[in-house]
């Protein structure tokens, strides 16, 4: 099995797991970092460690980080959060049609509860324009939640040049950086964003273990929407896994020192890998390739159904626009949002390239493609060949 | 391709077929029928070429975009085209049943029966 | 190592508990959710400790529903049916874990008529009072707990769910103490819904359940994403599911030893704080855990005593690790009508399957110089 499927999950790293397993094994790594005893003050400590390696990964401080159990939850937490904070549920807020589900559900939810949302669609490049968001906004927006990078197509959102812009404005912008924690730099400290969602299964930490940045100065606040105990300065309450946060606060550390050699080397097989695929005739990339990210390639091969196309790779792990390759069997609606007809969506494969992807299996995955679209071509009535 | 494993858990009639479509192809001449029919909903696509003389079927091929199950349909089609004397147009309960196709798949066994009704005057058109 | 004498609070992770979690920790693995290879198995481990968590309480194996943990099953059991439905009443019990109070007094910014339901001085439910707030008015949701965190104190599940239900409404138990510990019975007990947690029965921290029949209407807390029915989205937490699963069979098959274990030594305790003055046990007249005592060295301040006893190498707590460090004494005692200054005093020792006599007899002497002071 060839594992290009890195944007879905990555595996745990060793030194993650090496991290992690005094924590769960150990005699005296189980105390509740809540309690008040020397164990539970051992796991306090080591939660605390993490949470400054969440926070040094983002150019953030330790207080900032809120702990999550993922970042399904950190995007609620944020988006609902903030809206009833303010006591606000009637308000206007802006996204994008390509965001995760976890904010396009959030929003929906919201919907039924008053509020109004914008759903912008993204350029030809697949970005989310700035100027649409400026020109989105009415007198009662208050948040605007757009994702830093795009889990399908890699492509980054002009985050930066917008964060600014939304602050001057006092919206408070939310980023979903799932996507970009680990593959691109993110800064808070240059960057005015109030709320950043954060996952560690992304970037070879525990499934299961998330955290919500939430800015000090000024401070954005938010309405809990787990009660009890008053865990996380009140925002997140619940016993703290001690594992999984230590797991993450270690992710993270590597995902900072790793960064730059890594996207290096990654973008390199994955130019390497779309040089392969070019030598079939009609595919297409979806998202500009100057704004992907550099582990992230998604390609439509005309004329190659995609649920015949992925039944014809049984060897390779990579994510499919095809109807049935989710549970949630809808054709990619983000490709859709960037005008691929319902039959190229359907026929788009993403290839997300990981730490450890080498140049043999790029190649090998390359040749079962290859092998898989002409042999669907050959057989299709409407391939025509050049 | 016949290494590839079912990780999907196609029909074994079904899979058989997708990863050896023996009859794939088009026929071309004057003696040569071809007939289509398609399934938006599948985004799928099922062409027949079939090369008659006398009245018989001599040849037969297909082509199809569509998923595996639709492929198969295609194969089967054209497998029982070149064997069955006189050609008795399959129903798409028949179809299924050969191929162990489930109920989220019905509609490739319906595509199967139009494209094999579309064929049908052709052939008793020949005396 | 100290003596850990916190049980309520957290357990350490089962060895057993442990080797069941590490392949997917190691092993090829990855999203439950998507649909290759990795997938599938880890989707199959995932279903495999549903069915193990399921037994624990007697549900079946499709009413139950990941969470994060206690806290969020409590939560999502009460705003979630909340949201669900149109707006009137919620009742909770006064001695609630604050994840369930809390829950329940969030409910009122979207106007919800929230009310607790009170005590006797043994923890135990006022009958005649809840009846009459039973009738009180239209009603969705009544949450009580099988038994106390920090007092151990267990309450007539089956008798409240009988009234809950005539009077149209469902009840949510928290048997996030209680499971592992003694019986549980879903059914039996008449629950609606129900909340588990992995951490309490030696499984991992992080990692939860809320079971619910088919009747309950419940909106999502966490929205986006398909896993858990649309109700929870999502990734699985793969490793911690099945460790939490595995840890659910070892409570089952081990229940009864384990029970019968920490209760031969909780009556050791109970015995060598009898000998020493000045000692109250709360809820003492009442059927409690049989892991559970909670008293008060009559007079002294619990965090003073408790800092002391951390020095001497046990580990105890007040009472909700929760709450600990807050220095307000336990809403429990006080919604028992125990007074602000011997609620103060309270220490909750919480035995587990590990501890022995040797541990018992050493805390008693331990606690023995406090004890006198007071009296002295």
């Amino acid at each position: 099995m060839i594992y290009l499927d890195h944007a879905a999950t990555t595996p745990l790293d060793p030194r993650v797991r090496e991290a992690m397993l005094p924590w769960l094994g150990s005699e005296d790594g189980y105390g509740n970092p809540a309690s008040e005893h020397a164990l539970g003050l051992s796991a306090r400590r080591a939660v605390e460690q993490a949470r400054a390696e969440v926070a040094a990964l983002i150019g953030a401080t330790a207080e900032e980080v809120v702990w999550t159990s993922g970042a399904t939850e950190s995007n609620n937490l944020a988006i609902k959060g903030a809206l009833e904070f303010r006591g606000q549920t009637q308000a206007h807020i802006v996204t994008s049609r390509i965001e995760h589900k976890a904010v396009l559900d959030t929003c929906r939810y919201l919907e039924t509860r008053g509020a109004r949302v914008s759903y912008l669609n993204p350029d030809a490049d697949g970005r989310i324009d700035s100027q649409a968001v400026l020109a989105a906004l009415q007198p009662d927006t208050v948040l605007v939640s757009l994702m830093w990078v795009n889990n399908e197509t890699g492509v980054i959102n002009p985050i930066e040049a917008l964060a600014p812009a939304l602050r001057a404005r006092g919206i408070l912008f939310h980023v979903d950086a799932v996507q970009a924690a680990g593959r691109v730099p993110v800064d808070l400290a240059q960057v005015p964003v109030d709320l950043l969602s954060l996952s560690a299964h992304k970037i070879y930490g525990p499934k299961g273990a998330g955290a919500l940045f939430v800015r000090k100065r000024p401070r954005a606040r938010l309405a809990p929407q787990l009660h009890g105990g008053g865990h996380e300065q009140g925002m997140r309450s619940g016993t703290l896994a001690t594992h999984q946060l230590v797991g993450m606060g270690e992710a993270c550390r590597l995902a900072l020192a790793l960064l730059p050699a890594e996207a290096a080397r990654l973008r390199e097989l994955r130019d390497h890998l779309w040089a392969r695929l070019s030598e079939l005739p009609r595919i297409y990339r979806n998202g500009a390739a100057e704004h992907t990210v550099a582990p992230l390639l998604n390609v439509s091969f005309e004329g190659a159904e995609g649920e015949s196309l992925r039944a014809m790779l049984p060897a390779l792990a990579v994510s499919s626009g095809s109807a049935c390759s989710s549970a949630t069997r809808e054709p990619s609606y983000v490709l859709r949002a960037l005008g691929r007809n319902d039959e190229l969506a359907g026929s788009s494969l993403r290839f997300s390239l990981g730490r450890g992807t080498r140049v043999e299996q790029i190649d090998a995955a390359a040749d079962q493609v290859i092998a898989a679209v002409r042999f669907l071509r050959d057989l299709s009535p409407n391939w025509v060949p050049a | 391709m016949s290494a590839l494993a079912n990780v999907h858990g196609y029909p074994a009639p079904v899979w058989a077929r997708f990863l050896a479509p023996d009859c794939g192809g088009r026929l071309s001449g004057g003696d040569v029928v071809q007939v289509e029919a398609g399934s938006p909903a599948a985004h799928a696509l099922l062409r027949l070429s079939v090369k008659l003389a006398d009245g018989r079927v001599r040849q037969a091929r297909f082509q199809a975009y569509g998923c595996p199950v639709a492929i198969a349909v295609g194969q089967w089609l054209a497998e029982r085209l070149q064997q069955s004397r006189p050609f008795v147009p399959p129903t798409a309960a028949e179809i299924r049943a050969a191929l162990e196709i489930p109920e989220d798949k019905a509609h490739c066994a319906l595509l199967g029966e139009d494209v094999a009704l579309a064929l049908l005057p052709h052939l008793k058109s020949s005396p | 190592m100290p003596v850990y004498l916190d049980h309520n609070a957290t357990t350490q992770l089962d060895p057993r508990v442990l080797d069941a979690m590490l392949p997917y920790l190691k092993g090829p693995y990855g999203n439950a959710s998507s649909l290759h290879r990795y997938g599938r198995a880890a989707r199959d481990a995932v279903e495999g400790a549903r069915a193990q968590v399921a037994a624990l309480v007697g549900a079946d194996f499709a009413q139950v529903l990941w969470t994060s943990g206690g806290t969020e099953s409590n939560n999502l059991a009460l705003k979630g049916v909340a949201a669900a439905a149109p707006t009137t009443r919620v009742l909770y019990g006064i001695t609630e874990h604050p994840a369930v109070m809390e829950a329940a007094e969030a409910l009122r910014a979207s106007g919800w008529g929230v009310e607790a339901v009170a005590v006797d001085g043994q923890g135990l439910i006022d009958w005649p009072a809840f009846t009459q707030q039973l009738e009180a008015g239209p009603l969705r949701l009544v949450a009580l707990m099988r038994a106390n965190n920090e007092t151990g104190v267990i309450q007539d599940i089956a008798r409240a769910a009988a009234l809950v239900h005539r009077a149209g409404a469902w009840l949510h138990v928290d048997a996030v103490q209680a499971a592992g510990k003694i019986p549980v019975d879903f059914v039996g007990l008449g629950a609606d819904l129900m909340s588990l947690s992995s951490h309490k029965i030696y499984g991992p921290k992080g990692v939860g359940a809320l079971i619910f029949t088919s009747e309950v209407d419940i909106e999502p807390l966490h929205h986006g994403g398909a896993q858990e029915r649309g109700l929870r989205g999502g990734t699985e937490n793969v490793a911690s599911i099945v460790g939490f699963g595995v840890a659910a069979e070892i409570a089952l098959r081990e229940l009864e030893a384990r029970a019968l274990h920490v209760s031969t030594l909780r009556d050791r305790l109970s015995a060598g704080l009898r000998a020493l003055p000045a000692i109250h046990i709360f809820g003492d007249g009442a059927e409690r855990l049989p892991n559970t005592l909670q008293f008060a060295v009559s007079g002294y301040d619990g965090e003073a005593l408790l800092m002391q006893l951390d020095r001497k190498g046990f580990a105890v707590s007040s009472g909700s690790a929760c709450a600990s460090g807050k220095g307000e004494p336990s809403h429990v005692l006080l919604g028992m009508g125990i007074s602000r200054e011997i609620a103060k005093g309270a220490v909750r020792v919480s035995l587990g399957k590990d501890n022995t006599a040797e541990d018992i007899d050493r805390f008693v002497e331990a606690l023995r110089p406090f004890a006198g002071q007071r009296a002295a």
